[in-house]
């Protein structure tokens, strides 16, 4: 059977009861909903309702209402940045991120809002001084991502959001790579806007995203129409969640990240951190050991998140995940990962890295199989 | 559905009319959630609806839990009464 070691791009498998609640829900529910009032559809209403209380359980959100649903965190990034900055406003950004934040951030660029961004060290780390100097101009907003999805290193948002917060500027979070992974606290962190993938480190299906709010903040929609409120209004009216939440909802797709978050719960962040990190620290001791190969990681294991890169001297990252995939059926994801700024920093630009990113369910038998992998094709290839 | 002297709260959100509805039937207390009348507003959305006698001990459910509607009304007979 397959070895699957991509869970930074989504998580699989999923646990089983998010397969049961997708299945129910698409096949017995039906019902969109806040569409008709039938009991059908106050059931799927209710779904969605408690969706929401659950994420909010999960990054320590008061008032579950702030959380809106997305297809996706890129959906939840795009609604924060595009609902948010105008022409003139500053934003500051590290070299770190995903394209979900440096393409929409390119297209603000062009509408005149200023963009600075800070580099990493080459171990994906950015230094919190770094951050604040560069925010010397009070800029509108600060975004980064809480982990990297190349190296997976973990940039310190419980040092960077408090200072934020004192200095007036707002802090987006994307937490494509931490969310389910590590401790995330909106209000401890003083995080202002959180982009969370479902189908990642929640355990939902794709298609599921969700952005959290700060009470107070106000943004624009990135898609209005119907969204089962007032339908004799011009304009939907701005109250969260509807107010962001126009179209059809993917309750299938919910209620399976209703059930993701409830094994996560059920399960423990600190249990699933620990054994995905247990992964990963073998993974950095024993990579290393494997002639010609680089190790792209964070530079000690308590800034560790659950993806880390390799490269092999001499080889294509590409043709190392092929041969994996067809000689050892290990999964695994080469190139620049849609993080080209963040290879820069990393000295692995325009090459990119192979990637390997364990989750809940790898187990030390397959670290084994991908590291023996690995020094048969670093032996075979070589010469 | 609506008898005389009833009282219907609006929320004009699906997720606040819920969220109400989640308090008060932890607090165990008598309501019943309904299609929100047609006269009352143009949203396709849900009432909460109770009697009188209730009103009291919701409200002030409602307010502890910070979900005050967003209109209250009161069936009469001659319509209902915004209060």
């Amino acid at each position: 059977m397959a070895i699957y070691l991509d869970n930074a791009a989504t998580s699989h498998p999923k646990p089983e009861a998010v397969y049961r609640a997708a299945d129910r829900t698409l096949r017995e529910l039906g019902a969109s909903p806040g569409r008709g009032s039938y009991r059908a559809a106050i059931e799927a209403s209710r779904l969605l309702f408690e969706t929401r209380l659950a994420a909010a359980r999960l990054f320590g959100i008061t008032d579950a209402a702030r959380i809106v649903f997305t297809a996706s965190a890129t959906e939840a990034l795009n609604l924060a940045l595009f609902g948010l900055l105008n022409p003139g406003d500053g934003v500051v950004t590290t070299s770190m991120e995903h394209n979900a934040v440096l393409r929409p951030l390119e297209l603000l660029r062009q509408r005149s809002v200023q963009i600075t961004k800070v580099t990493a060290d080459r171990n994906g780390f950015v230094l919190p001084a770094d951050i604040m100097a560069a925010c010397a101009e009070r800029p509108r907003l600060l975004v980064l991502s809480h982990c990297s999805n190349v190296t997976g290193t973990r940039q310190a948002i419980e040092e960077i959001g408090p200072w934020c917060r004192k200095q007036g500027i707002l802090l987006l979070v994307d937490a494509a790579q931490s969310a389910g992974l590590f401790d995330l606290d909106v209000e401890a962190m003083a995080i202002d806007l959180l982009a969370v993938p479902g189908h990642k480190g929640l355990f939902g299906p794709p298609g599921t995203g969700l952005l959290y709010v700060r009470e107070g903040l106000q943004i624009r929609p990135l898609l209005i129409g119907g969204n089962g409120g007032d339908s004799a209004a011009a304009l939907p009216s701005p109250q969260l969640p509807e107010g962001l939440e126009s179209g059809t909802v993917n309750s299938s797709g919910l209620a399976g990240l209703k059930a993701g978050i409830e094994f996560l719960l059920a399960t423990g962040l600190d249990t699933i951190r620990r054994h995905e990190l247990n992964l990963l620290r073998h993974l950095r001791q024993e990579l290393p050991k494997i002639p010609g190969l680089q190790l792209h990681g964070a530079d000690a294991m308590e800034r560790q998140g659950s993806a880390l890169s390799f490269t092999l001297d001499g080889h294509d990252p590409a043709a190392i995940a092929f041969l994996l995939d067809r000689d050892y059926d290990i999964q695994t994801r080469a190139g620049l990962h849609c993080a080209p700024d963040a290879h820069r920093s990393i000295g692995t630009f325009p090459q990119g890295t192979v990637r390997v990113s364990p989750g809940w369910f790898n187990n030390e038998q397959h670290i084994k199989h991908l590291l023996k992998a690995l020094t048969e094709l670093a032996i075979s290839q070589r010469g | 559905m609506i008898r005389e002297q009833d009282h219907i709260a609006l929320f004009h959100s699906i997720h606040r009319v819920l969220a109400a509805e989640k308090h008060l039937k932890e607090r165990e207390v008598d309501f019943l959630l309904i299609p929100a009348p047609r006269e009352l507003t143009s949203a396709c959305g849900l009432a909460l609806r109770f009697a009188p006698e209730q009103a009291v001990e919701i409200e002030d459910i409602l307010s502890d839990a910070d979900l005050r509607p967003a209109e209250l009304f009161v069936r009469e007979e001659s319509g209902f009464r915004k209060l």
